[in-house]
C-alpha cells in the first residue's frame, strides 16, 4: 500500500515536480517561479545605492599591501587606495572605503571578479558577499519580459562578472546613478530578483510508524505546536496531505517564499541563523534576544548523523567563531534557506543548490549541528 | 444583572447586519448569485464557488489539543448556577417554567441549597450530581438558555458541541460514558449541546479514556484551504481581493500560476498577512500568540505586524476586553455591507431591546469562510471554519446578529 502512494506519487509527477520519500512521509515538490515582493526592492534600493566596503585592515599600508593580492590595474589600485576614499573606523574595527563612481564603471569583468571575492570574504559588504546572481543559460530574458529598456540591460550585462557558472552584479549602484528612475530600478529590481522556488506538500498517511513521523516532524517533541495538525493528518481520511509551510513555527512560516522589506536591509548572517534556528527552539526562545543567544550557545552540538527536520547547516565565518550563514534542514535534500545570494527570498531549496549558490564560500564546509539542549538536573 | 452590555446601538444602526439565528451565514455568499453557497456539514472536501476571491478547495481538518495540554484541562464543575440580578420571587418563577417535576423542585427551593454572593447582586442554588443526571432534556434546555445570559455561566452561555457518532466510535468510550453523554445532551435549535461533562469526566477512572474523552470533547472543526488554477480566470479581481497590510495587492503569488504551469493550488497560508500566517492550526503557546489569546486580539491584528494586547482579556473582566474591541471598532473601522471582503471583521451580537452584547468576533476571509479563535483559553486553536462551523460553535440562546465592519485603511 505504501508503494502504491509512492508509485502514484511518483507517475503523477511532471517536469516540474519531485518526489522524496522518507521514512517520515512523501513530499512532493512543486516547482514554481517567485519574485520579492515590491516592498522588499524598494528597501533594497534604499539600502544598497550607496557603495561603502567595510575591511577589517588596521591601516592604508596594510590596505595597500591586500590589494596586491587582487587582480587590479595600477590605476584601480591607486585611486582605492587614495586617502580620499578611505576612513579609519574607531575602535581599531578597521577602514571603510567608498570607491568612486568612476572607478567602479572603469572596472574589467575579470578585475570585479578578483576585487568583489576579496571584499565579500569580510561582513558587512552585502553587495559582494549577496550579490544579484543571473543563470548561464538566458540570463537576460526576465528583463525583457519585464520590460527593461535595452540599454539598461545591456549595462547590468557590462557590470556582471563570472560567479558560481553564471554571472553576478555586484555593482547596482552603479546602475541606480546611471539610469535614475526609481519605478525603473525597481522593476529591475524585481526582474532580477525571479528565482525557482518550491512548494514542498507532505503526505503522511501509509507511511512508516506514527511514533516515529510525529518525533520526527516536532523534533522529538520539543517544539510540538506542529504535533495537533500532524495527528489530524495521520487520522484523516485520504492521502491528499499539506504544504510543508504549515508544519513550520510562526516565524520561518511568515516567511517563506517571502520577504519583509525590513529583513532586505539585514545582513543574512543573523536573520538566517535566527530563522533556522526556530525550527527546533521555542518561539518564547526565538523572540527574547538573550535567551536565543543561550539556546545556540548551549543547545546545537555539532553531530555526524543522517540529517533530520530541524538542524541546522552551518557555515562559520572565517578566522572568527560567529555564523557566516545557516539554513534548516526539512527531509531528505530539503531544506529551509534564505537565499545566499541576491535579495534574500526565503524558501525551500535543494541542500545542493544553497551550497553551490555563493562562490564566497567555497572554500568552507557547513556543519551540521542539532539542537540538544542540556539535561535538566 | 446580565452578561456585560453595551451601549453601541446608536452606532451598530447602518452596519450590514445578517442574524445567525436566521441562518444567513454571511450572506456575502448569496449576494454573488449563488445558489447553495454552503456546503453539508458532513462534505470532508469541497471546491468553492468562484468569486472575486477566485476558486478555492477546501478540506475539513479536526484539530485537538497535544496531549500535554489536554492533560491538564479539567472540566469545570457545573455544581452550582448563578442568576444574576434576580430576584429568589423571580427565580422561583422561572424554575415553575421549567418543565420540571414536583420532585425535582424541591431541592430547588430548600434554604440549604441557596446562597447570595458577598455583593448581593447573584442568587446561587446548588444542585446535585444526581439532580442534573435525571433532568429531562427540555429541562435542561429551558434553564441552560435562561442561565446563558448570566456572566458566571460560561459553560451555559458556550455548551461543547456533541460530538458526532463517529467520532465517539474513534473514540472507543465505553458504552457507560456514551450512554451518559446522550442522556445529558440537550439541543439549542437544531444543535446538540453538552454542559455537564463533569459529570461525564467522574464515571472515568482510566487515564487514557479520560484523555480520549477530553480529546473528543476539546477537538475542533477546522479547514485546509487552497486557491486553485483557475482563479487566474478572474486575474484583476484576485489580485485586488487578496490585500496585504496596508491594503496592497497580493499578486506575486498569482505571477507564479502564471510562470509554473503544474503548479494547480496555492495554500491560502500564503495569503494571510504575517501575524495569521503565523498562528493558522496551532494553539496559542506564549509565543507568537500570548496563552490568553481571544477572538478579539486575533480580529482586530489581523493586518497588525505587531499586535496590540489591549484585547486580551484580564483574569475576570471579559467585558473589559469586549468593550475595548468596540472602540476599537468605532474609531478605526467603519460599517460594512454585504458582499464581506478580506479581512472584514465580523462581530456576532446578541441584541435585546435594551442590550447589546458582543459575543464574538471573526475576520472574514472568502467566501463563506471566516478565520476564528473560539473562546480564551490556550485549549482552542486559531482555525479556518466555515460560518456554519462558528454557528454550531456558538448556539446561543437567542438569534446573535452579525456585523460587519472594514478597516479604514484598507476601504477603497
Amino acid at each position: 500500500m505504501v508503494w502504491a502512494v509512492i508509485l502514484a506519487a511518483l507517475s503523477a509527477q511532471g517536469a516540474d515536480t519531485s518526489v522524496v520519500v522518507i521514512p517520515q512521509g512523501i513530499i512532493e515538490s512543486q516547482r514554481v517561479r517567485l519574485d520579492a515582493p515590491i516592498e522588499a526592492c524598494e528597501a533594497y534600493l534604499d539600502a544598497q545605492t550607496e557603495r561603502v566596503w567595510r575591511v577589517n585592515t588596521p591601516s592604508r599600508g596594510a590596505w595597500v599591501g591586500q590589494l596586491f593580492g587582487v587582480e587590479l590595474s595600477a590605476a584601480h589600485r591607486e585611486a582605492l587606495s587614495d586617502p580620499t576614499v578611505l576612513r579609519v573606523l574607531p575602535d581599531a574595527e578597521g577602514l571603510e572605503v567608498r570607491p568612486s563612481l568612476a572607478g567602479l564603471q572603469a572596472l574589467t569583468a575579470e578585475e570585479r571578479e578578483s576585487l568583489y571575492a576579496f571584499i565579500a570574504a569580510m561582513p558587512g559588504n552585502h553587495a559582494e558577499r549577496w550579490p544579484l546572481v543571473f543563470p548561464r543559460i538566458d540570463p537576460w530574458s526576465r528583463f525583457d519580459r519585464a520590460g527593461i529598456p535595452t540599454d539598461v540591460v545591456r549595462r547590468i550585462e557590462a557590470l556582471c562578472y563570472p560567479f558560481a557558472g553564471g554571472w553576478a552584479l555586484s555593482d547596482f549602484s552603479v546602475i541606480a546613478a546611471e539610469f535614475p528612475d526609481r519605478d525603473l530600478l525597481i522593476r529591475v529590481l524585481q526582474a532580477a530578483s525571479e528565482v525557482d522556488a518550491t512548494i514542498p506538500r507532505l503526505r503522511l498517511r501509509e507511511v512508516g510508524p506514527v511514533a516515529e513521523a510525529l518525533s520526527y516532524w516536532t523534533v522529538d517533541h520539543q517544539n510540538a505546536f506542529a504535533l495537533p495538525l500532524l495527528e489530524t493528518l495521520l487520522e484523516a481520511d485520504t492521502a491528499e496531505g499539506i504544504d510543508l509551510i504549515a508544519l513550520l513555527p510562526g516565524l520561518p512560516r511568515s516567511l517563506v517564499n517571502d520577504l519583509d522589506a525590513s529583513d532586505v536591509r539585514f545582513d543574512f548572517s543573523a536573520s538566517s541563523l535566527m530563522v533556522s534556528a526556530s525550527l527546533s527552539v521555542l518561539p518564547v526562545d526565538v523572540l527574547n534576544r538573550q535567551r536565543f543567544r543561550a539556546r545556540i550557545e548551549q543547545g546545537f552540538r555539532d553531530v555526524a548523523d543522517e540529517p533530520r527536520f530541524g538542524d541546522l547547516l552551518v557555515l562559520d565565518q572565517r578566522d572568527k567563531n560567529d555564523v557566516a550563514y545557516a539554513c534548516a534542514v526539512i527531509a531528505g535534500d530539503i531544506v529551509f534557506a534564505k537565499d545566499p545570494v541576491g535579495l534574500g527570498l526565503w524558501r525551500f531549496m535543494r541542500r545542493g543548490d544553497v551550497l553551490n549558490r555563493n562562490p564566497n564560500f567555497k572554500d568552507r564546509s557547513f556543519t551540521l549541528r542539532r539542537y540538544l539542549p542540556p539535561l535538566q538536573p | 444583572m446580565k452578561r456585560s452590555t453595551l451601549t453601541v446601538i446608536g452606532w451598530l444602526v447602518g452596519a450590514g447586519t445578517l442574524l445567525i439565528g436566521a441562518r444567513l451565514p454571511v450572506a456575502a455568499s448569496d449576494s454573488y448569485g449563488r445558489s447553495n453557497p454552503v456546503p453539508s456539514a458532513s462534505a470532508r472536501s469541497w471546491l468553492s464557488e468562484s468569486g472575486p476571491w477566485g476558486t478555492m478547495r477546501v478540506s475539513r481538518l479536526r484539530l485537538a489539543p497535544p496531549d500535554p495540554l489536554l492533560a491538564k484541562i479539567n472540566f469545570k464543575p457545573e455544581s452550582e448556577w448563578a442568576f444574576q440580578g434576580k430576584s429568589w420571587v423571580e427565580i422561583d418563577a422561572f424554575l415553575a417554567r421549567a418543565e420540571l417535576t414536583p420532585d425535582q423542585l424541591v431541592p430547588l427551593l430548600q434554604e440549604e441549597n441557596r446562597r447570595q454572593s458577598e455583593d448581593g447582586k447573584t442568587r446561587l442554588i446548588k444542585v446535585s450530581d444526581q439532580f442534573r443526571l435525571n433532568l429531562s432534556s427540555e429541562s435542561r434546555r429551558i434553564i441552560y438558555d435562561e442561565l446563558a445570559s448570566f456572566e458566571p455561566n460560561l459553560t451555559q452561555a458556550l455548551p461543547f458541541a456533541v460530538p458526532t457518532p463517529e467520532a465517539l466510535v474513534r473514540a472507543s468510550l465505553r458504552p457507560v460514558v456514551v450512554d451518559t453523554l446522550r442522556r445529558l445532551t440537550f439541543y439549542r435549535g437544531t444543535h446538540a449541546c453538552l454542559v455537564d461533562a463533569d459529570l461525564i469526566a467522574t464515571l472515568i477512572s482510566d487515564p487514557m479514556e479520560l484523555m480520549r474523552f477530553k480529546r473528543v470533547m476539546f477537538s475542533y472543526p477546522s479547514l485546509a484551504v487552497e486557491l486553485t488554477r483557475s482563479s487566474l480566470e478572474r486575474r484583476a479581481e484576485v489580485n485586488a481581493y487578496w490585500v496585504k497590510p496596508g491594503g496592497k495587492p497580493a499578486s506575486g503569488l498569482l505571477r507564479a500560476f502564471d510562470r509554473s504551469p503544474e503548479l494547480e493550488t496555492i495554500d491560502l497560508i500564503h495569503l494571510l498577512p504575517p501575524l495569521p500566517r503565523k498562528l493558522l492550526h496551532t494553539f496559542p503557546d506564549g509565543g507568537f500568540a500570548p496563552l490568553q489569546a481571544n477572538c478579539f486580539w486575533l480580529s482586530l491584528n489581523f493586518f497588525n505586524p505587531t499586535p496590540d494586547r489591549r484585547y486580551l482579556p484580564g483574569s475576570e473582566d471579559f467585558g473589559q476586553a469586549a468593550a475595548e474591541a468596540m472602540q476599537t471598532l468605532q474609531r478605526d473601522y467603519e460599517p460594512a455591507q454585504p458582499p464581506f471582503r478580506f479581512g472584514d471583521v465580523l462581530a456576532l451580537i446578541s441584541e435585546n431591546r435594551d442590550s447589546h452584547e458582543l459575543v464574538h468576533m471573526v475576520v472574514y476571509i472568502a467566501d463563506n469562510i471566516v478565520l476564528t479563535k473560539n473562546g480564551r483559553t490556550p485549549n482552542s486553536p486559531f482555525v479556518l471554519m466555515t460560518f456554519a462551523d462558528i454557528e454550531q460553535t456558538y448556539p446561543w440562546p437567542i438569534p446573535l446578529n452579525v456585523h460587519g465592519y472594514r478597516l479604514r485603511s484598507v476601504a477603497p
